[in-house]
């Protein structure tokens, strides 16, 4: 007899809980739900079977080069749409902008994005570890040297107490993978983690961030 | 491995109480009642007692999930010597009286699973700087499993492919946009002129479908819950 215990978690919930989208100090109720009921166990397995099987078969489709005449016919609908002059008319207006906006002022780097290269570091060696800006825009750029070649990593991005933080999934360009970090990170240690699985399962490398 | 030694459990606490109310829309933390074997205090008492049935219930209604959180964390190998370490923590803890509130035994098991989990990661990866130059492509966890689980998952991957190319290109626009590029379900639904319901009927109607063809070509084979729940009765 399976044991289940209390309401079941919701369908949506434990679709975001498997997409890893509840921050850890939120899935309190969720994961001590899952820890007694087999019903909600069973169902977190079907879907994190469906969320895998999905992001594999996309990315297939992704990867897969469209024919020209795909290439062609999309184009075709798009200008049916309407929505060419559209894109034509609000490039226009996003140039002009930028023309007049740089004319004017010098450029404010404080909005811009970081770019923060990380190393994976032996032992405890502290310049082995990467530095960035507390609380601005990030862009990761890992370096893959060494590790298998995939169509995608999870990258994510834990504490010093290794609550998770921040989550994504990022596709490679040769031996780099450069991903902007959805969140601003707040001052101290951190640790980057390279995944194979998009479920976290296979952590492949460690990087260290520290936070300023 | 065993990580049994790597966590002192006296300083485990009995979960965050403030966290579980926290999230909107979450579930809160499931309270003790009826449905519960005896309630969390009694099975403590029970187990504190010396009492054999109280500590086969606490391993009844927890190895399970635990074998199922460890699983899902840290992969297939060596399930049992971590499950087994895991209950020990527990057990020992219950036994030396330092759990404070038995009333929060479910949300102690949780934090000594995700201890246990953070340890091996830890571990893990201490190992990887320690010998980087000699295991460059080695995995903490290797899922991949035998040969006939990987062609059972390449073939639910090909389900998968039949469902996204069954469905027009705009409801595949969208799921890509959730699953693939994890955007934001309220981005979506305003880009692709989209309400809630409609949103959800067309994710449940692509889960039935792949469910479906699943069920048709797939009859019987399930993948993962081979080694999640294979030996979770004989471990101890």
């Amino acid at each position: 007899m399976k044991a289940t215990f209390g309401p079941h978690v919701p369908e949506d919930i434990l679709e975001r809980y498997a997409l890893g989208q509840i921050p850890d100090e939120d899935s309190v109720g969720v994961e001590e739900h899952l820890l007694v009921c087999e019903d909600c166990q069973d169902r977190l397995q079907t879907t994190d079977e469906f969320v895998l099987a999905m992001r594999q078969a996309a990315m297939k489709m992704v990867n897969q080069p469209r024919s020209r005449f795909e290439r062609f016919t999309a184009m075709l609908a798009g200008f049916r749409r309407g929505w060419l002059p559209v894109y034509a008319a609000g490039f226009a207006v996003a140039a002009l902008a930028v023309v007049i906006v740089s004319t004017m002022r010098p450029p404010d780097r404080l909005g811009e994005p970081q770019l923060v290269a990380l190393r994976s570091i032996r032992g405890e060696d502290p310049a082995g570890i990467s530095r960035a800006l507390a609380g601005k825009p990030l862009v990761l750029r890992l370096d893959l040297t060494g590790i298998e070649a995939l169509d995608a990593y999870r990258v994510e991005i834990v504490n010093a107490r290794g609550d998770r933080v921040w989550d994504s999934m990022a596709r490679p360009e040769g031996n780099t993978l450069a991903t902007p970090v959805g969140t601003a990170l707040k001052a101290g240690r951190h640790w980057v983690r390279l995944y194979a699985q998009l479920l976290r399962q296979q952590l492949l490398r460690e990087y260290g961030l520290t936070v300023e | 491995m065993s990580l049994a030694k790597d966590i002192p459990w006296e300083d485990v606490p009995e979960a965050d109480h403030s966290a579980a109310q926290s999230a909107e829309g979450l579930p809160a933390r499931p309270a003790s009642s009826p449905e519960e074997p005896s309630g969390w205090p009694e099975v403590v008492e029970r187990i504190q007692r010396g009492d054999p049935d109280g500590m086969a219930e606490l391993y009844r209604v927890f190895a399970t999930g635990i074998r199922f959180y460890l699983c899902r964390q840290l992969g297939p190998q060596e399930l049992d010597d971590k499950v087994h370490d895991t209950f020990l923590i527990v057990a020992q803890a219950i036994l030396r009286g330092h759990l404070r509130e038995p009333e929060r035994l479910m949300g102690f098991v949780r934090t000594v699973v995700r201890r246990q989990v953070a340890a091996h990661i830890d571990q893990v990866v201490q190992h990887r700087r320690e010998n980087m130059d000699l295991d460059h492509g080695a995995r903490v966890a290797d899922l991949q499993g035998d040969p006939e689980q990987q062609a059972i998952w390449r073939q639910k991957v090909e389900l998968m492919e039949e469902v996204l190319a069954g469905i027009s290109r705009r409801d595949r626009e969208i799921l890509m946009r959730f699953y693939l590029d994890e955007q934001p379900q309220e981005q979506i639904c305003a880009d692709m002129n989209l309400s809630e319901t409609q949103f959800r009927l067309l994710k449940s109607r692509a889960k039935a479908r792949f469910g479906a063809l699943g069920r048709r070509k797939l009859a019987g084979k399930h993948l993962t819950r081979i080694s999640m729940r294979a030996s979770g009765g004989g471990a101890h």
